[in-house]
């Protein structure tokens, strides 16, 4: 009843309003980066009428003729108050400032304070980098691959793993977007940094489950990484000096309230420490990586901006004048945002990915290897009315994948050939539909479908092999020559994706969600860790994508006014297809790499709970995650079957994982961060016995995965002092100490087995970084 | 495997990782025979040892079969009973591989179970054209090898799918270790090109040493066998580590296809030169 009353007097209200008001509308920014704000509280306090910013920053508000005082409030700033006189349509903008001098961009940008539980999404985490940048980095380089492993749900098989698995995914099952690139490997030295220099980047979010029809190609997850966006009020530079790399950012304004820019750079020089080594097999290397990062963006009219960002990252060894190896992405992305009206917006994307590797001996070989990915993309938003929020779109992707080239020089030019690999072609499309329903004010459901279309393309020449018997040299027959552009294969399905939301009371929700996701793409790697020279293969006649279903239910509840968030979720995940290999391949260089590849099926599951606080002096996190990951590979033939075509845990299976993530402002020039995590030790295989050939004792091992490794558990401890602030000078600076497993403990890697004395297996613990590893950054700003 | 090496160095791995020696306690596993078996075209006798696999964790020594009967067979029905000499290995009286013929190894154990190896051909080897010694310092890129001489070779591969592997001696003495293990395929070799000057890295001689060379055909599955043999027993658990998986050599349980029997039988023609080092003028 009394919702009815609420309801008529809104909606009369409103008529009455309708025929005697002006519009009052503006944007409101911050006064500092100049960047839109958005959900701001804008309240006229003479009639009590407001409302929020949109994502953009921009208000409207229908009064009534006659002056009016107008309050603009959002946590983290100081509240303003403007007066107004209207005598017709008018705009009117406000900068806000931001609470405190140095007080850190708010924790929550952009988002509903209790999105947590009000939103329909579910399974998906957000970081804004000044979060990630609060708590203590590994050698003082800021990760957020490495931050985002702190999450529930989120693995590695160790440290300098290339990489992370989600709920129980491989590697290659993260779709990793950079401004909505696709990143094909995210690894710096291995795996030890990310490619994300944090200075470039703006926030992120993980899609762990529940992933919008919008996102296709990858069966696990979604990490969308965003580059920032260059300020619109000064030209402003900022950097660090660390121990593994310098970096320096430059940003501001081409044109005011038109274009931005901003570039970023960071190199590393741990070749630099090599060259002091007295070690004549050290000093003469060299190794470093580098990231170049740069942002335009470029207001066109109040309706149409334009951005264009890039990357250009690669890691650089070179051993004396013998060998080197360089790898890296590169990549451009274009960037079209449209509204048609207030309720109606087209992003259109037009992206370009390559990842290369060149292997070169000089008078021996140059080896090189190439992937290209070229993506076009739309997707369109309609807020239909308060119920409907309607999306549709589609993608179409060009890959172009190189697996390797050798060219061989010298002496070895005479005796080997030349050889390509064959390129692989294909083209990839998805297409999507989806409706945000609020049935009611406890109601919500986001419906939508994805069709997605994959075509392997020539110009290939592939093997036919003996059917009914394994893929192998010798089972082949002849070959089949496909044609540039000729089909080789094609596959096409259908992806739904659901999420439910059901609101109990204003402080706590439940959510279902389920999804089917494709992966046509897969990485093709037999070690512990990926490897730079891991190559990408595309589904084609013999190697069938990958198809998981995951459905996750969770409980999410809000306390303290939103400043504590809390969630539950569980989830079970099927997958077919996932790819392993037959014992023993040799995946390196192989021109038949189908004899190579088994196909099996594997299942996750597991319990994630997350308590976090993002507000106050104190924020981070509790995180624990029960999980299991199996796989099953039951090939007819004993060689394509793993351990006897039974369930085997996957190298990432860790039942156990708890991470508490916190950081703590004492003062505002004065603040510290710790992380502590823990996580069940790995699975590895242990040998049956032992026997001696050719003198050499070895193990024997039969079955895959049947033991672990000891559990993992590392502290981290972090502060960041801030020096006092000059008068009249721009220049702000900053010291951050980082202390990287505080109590030193050799983590276990691995164990592995090797001829000891008198005839024995010796047993041996790997510690990767066995060690406490403090490093200090010095930052700036002007 | 050198590969990986590479990747080793390069990586931050070499620079802080390290290793503990554990105890682990574990449990054998049902035990299996290991056969390390080899006959070649020159005068035998030729020597197959049969050893049991043993507790992986402990020192138990490998156990000795000493009462099986062995023999190796060939396609034209001739038959050699081999004689137990003692430490797992029985020898071979008459026999003399020929180029052409397949072989198969036999034995009964005193369980009465039959095992064979899957037939083998004794399959031509190319020549080594010329064999002679080279100072690290005269060798592309031999700034990063041991200091000392290697063996040189020369040789033309001919056509057809082929295995080999490499034996080097000094002064007479088996190169023996995991990583002396050198098996190859002929993989991106250009059919009939003369391969020159290739310097066999790894086998260091000293001026007044002598090398010596051999070259053996060796079919695909003695070459798989060691290829994952050799990475097994150079796993050293780091990123770059395959994993461990059952290796599947060439010999089977008759009546039991799916008894795992370790080691392999291998069947090779052999060619091989020698050379006394000398200092360079």
């Amino acid at each position: 009843m009394k919702k009815l009353v609420v309801l008529t007097a809104l909606i009369t209200s409103s008529l009455l309003a309708w025929s005697q008001e002006y519009k009052l509308s503006g944007t409101i920014n911050d006064s500092e980066s100049g960047e839109p704000v958005a959900f701001v509280s804008v309240k006229d306090l003479t009639s009590g009428k407001g409302t929020t910013t949109d994502f953009d920053g921009n208000y409207a508000l229908n009064l009534e003729k006659g002056s009016h005082d107008i309050e603009v409030r959002f946590f983290g700033y100081q509240t303003a108050v403007q007066s107004v006189d209207l005598s017709a349509n008018q705009e009117l903008d406000f900068k806000l400032v931001p609470e405190g001098v140095m007080l850190e961009q708010v924790e929550i940008t952009g988002e509903k304070l209790d999105k947590n539980i009000s939103a329909v999404e579910m399974s998906t985490n957000e970081l804004d980098i000044e979060e990630v940048k609060k708590l203590p980095a590994f050698l003082g380089e800021v990760d957020v691959i490495k931050t985002i492993q702190l999450l529930p749900g989120v693995t590695t098989v160790g440290e300098g793993a290339t990489g992370f698995n989600v709920r129980g995914g491989n590697i290659d099952q993260n779709l990793v977007l950079w401004d909505n690139a696709t990143i094909y490997s995210s690894s710096h030295l291995f795996g030890f940094f990310s490619i994300f220099n944090s200075d470039a980047v703006d926030d992120l979010k993980l899609y762990k489950g529940g992933i919008p029809a919008r996102y296709g190609g990858r069966l696990s997850s979604v990490l969308d990484v965003s580059q920032r966006q260059g300020n619109n009020e000064e030209i402003r530079g900022s950097g660090g000096i660390g121990v593994v790399s310098s970096r320096f950012t430059l940003d501001g304004p081409i044109k005011k309230d038109k274009a931005t820019f901003l570039v970023s750079g960071r190199r590393s020089y741990a070749d630099l420490f090599l060259r002091l080594s007295p070690d004549t097999t050290l000093n003469q290397n060299v190794a470093y990586f580098y990231d170049f990062n740069t942002r335009l963006d470029y207001d066109i009219d109040e309706n149409d901006k334009l951005s264009v960002s890039g990357y250009l990252g690669r890691d650089v060894f070179r051993f004396g004048d013998l060998f080197g190896f360089d790898f890296g992405n590169g990549n451009v992305a274009v960037n079209w945002m449209h509204s048609f009206s207030d309720s109606t917006f087209l992003n259109t994307y037009l992206t370009y990915n390559s990842y290369k590797y060149t292997f070169s001996f000089p008078d021996f070989f140059d080896w090189t290897s190439l992937i290209q990915n070229y993506s076009l993309q739309g997707d369109l938003k309609k807020i239909v009315n308060d119920r409907h929020t309607i999306e549709y779109g589609g993608q179409v992707n060009y890959y172009r994948f190189r697996p390797a080239s050798v060219e061989f020089q010298g002496a070895l030019d005479e005796a080997f050939q030349d050889f390509d690999l064959d390129n692989e072609f294909a083209v990839e499309s998805g297409f999507y539909f989806s409706d945000e329903f609020k049935v009611n004010d406890r109601f919500s459901l986001q419906a939508g479908l994805r069709y997605s279309q994959f075509a392997a393309l020539g110009e290939v020449e592939s093997v036919n092999y003996q059917e009914g018997v394994p893929l192998d040299e010798e089972t082949a027959i002849d070959t089949t020559q496909f044609g540039p552009g000729e089909v080789v294969e094609f596959y096409h399905g259908l992806e739904p994706r659901l999420g439910i939301k059901y609101m109990v009371d204003s402080t706590s929700s439940v959510k279902l969600s389920y999804m089917r996701t494709r992966q046509h793409l897969h990485l093709v790697s037999n070690t512990t860790n990926g490897l730079p020279i891991d190559v990408w293969k595309v589904s084609d006649e013999f190697t069938r994508p990958a198809i998981a279903d995951q459905i996750a239910v969770g409980y999410f509840r809000n306390f303290m006014d939103n400043m504590i968030e809390t969630s539950v979720e569980v989830y079970y995940k099927e997958v077919t297809d996932i790819l392993d290999y037959k014992n023993g391949a040799d995946l390196l260089l192989n021109p038949t790499l189908e004899t190579e590849l088994l196909q099996g099926i594997g299942r996750a599951y597991g319990m994630e709970l997350l308590v976090r606080k993002t507000k106050g002096d104190l924020t981070g996190w509790f995180a624990y995650t029960l999980s299991r990951t199996e796989i099953k590979v039951d090939g007819e033939d004993p060689s394509e079957k793993i351990n006897n075509g039974d369930w085997y845990r996957a190298n990432y299976d860790k039942p156990h994982d708890v991470t508490l993530v916190g950081s703590y402002e004492f003062t505002e020039r004065f603040s510290i961060g710790a992380n502590f995590t823990y996580s069940t030790g790995r699975p590895f295989t242990i040998p049956d016995a032992k026997y001696q050939i050719a003198g050499i004792n070895v193990p024997n091992y039969l079955l895959r995965n049947q033991d672990r490794i000891p559990s993992y558990h590392r502290l981290d401890l972090s502060a960041t002092i801030k020096n006092k602030l000059k008068k009249d000078r721009r220049w702000k600076s900053s010291w951050a100490f980082s202390i990287y497993n505080v109590y030193a403990r050799r983590n276990p890697y691995s164990i592995s087995f090797r001829d000891g004395d008198n005839g024995s297996l010796e047993t041996v613990q790997l510690s990767i970084l066995g060690t406490i590893l403090p490093a200090v950054t010095y930052n700036f700003e002007f | 495997m050198k590969f990986k090496s590479v990747l080793l160095i390069a990586s931050l791995s070499t620079i802080m990782a390290c290793e503990d020696v554990i105890d682990l306690d574990l449990s054998e596993g049902d035990e299996k025979f290991v056969v390390e078996g080899e006959m070649t075209n020159l005068p035998g006798p030729y020597q197959v040892r049969i050893t049991r696999t043993s507790n992986p964790t402990t020192n138990e020594v490998s156990p000795l079969v000493e009462d099986a009967l062995v023999m190796i067979k060939d396609d034209a029905s001739n038959i050699d009973t081999l004689n137990y000499v003692g430490d797992g290995i029985y020898e071979t009286q008459n026999l003399q591989g020929v180029i052409g013929r397949m072989y198969t190894l036999e034995f009964k154990t005193s369980g009465g179970s039959v095992y064979e190896s899957q037939p083998q051909l004794l399959k031509e080897v190319y020549e080594i054209d010329s064999l002679y010694a080279r100072e690290n310092t005269e060798i592309q890129g031999g700034d990063f090898l041991d200091e000392g001489f290697y063996a040189v070779v020369d040789y033309t591969e001919p056509a057809g799918r082929d295995f080999y592997r490499w034996k080097i001696y000094k002064n007479d003495s088996l190169f023996d270790d995991a990583f002396d293990i050198q098996v190859e395929d002929d993989d991106g070799l250009i059919p009939n090109a003369p391969v020159r000057e290739r310097p066999l890295v790894g086998f260091v001689f000293d001026v007044g040493d002598t090398a010596r060379v051999e070259i053996y055909s060796i079919s695909r599955e003695v070459y798989d066998f060691w290829t994952i043999f050799l990475d097994q027993a150079s796993a050293s658990g780091g990123p770059f580590d395959t994993p461990p998986a059952p290796i599947i050599g060439n010999v089977f349980n008759v009546d039991n296809p799916d008894e795992q029997v370790l080691g392999v039988f291998a069947v090779s023609a052999v060619n091989f030169k020698e050379v006394v080092i000398e200092e360079e003028e």
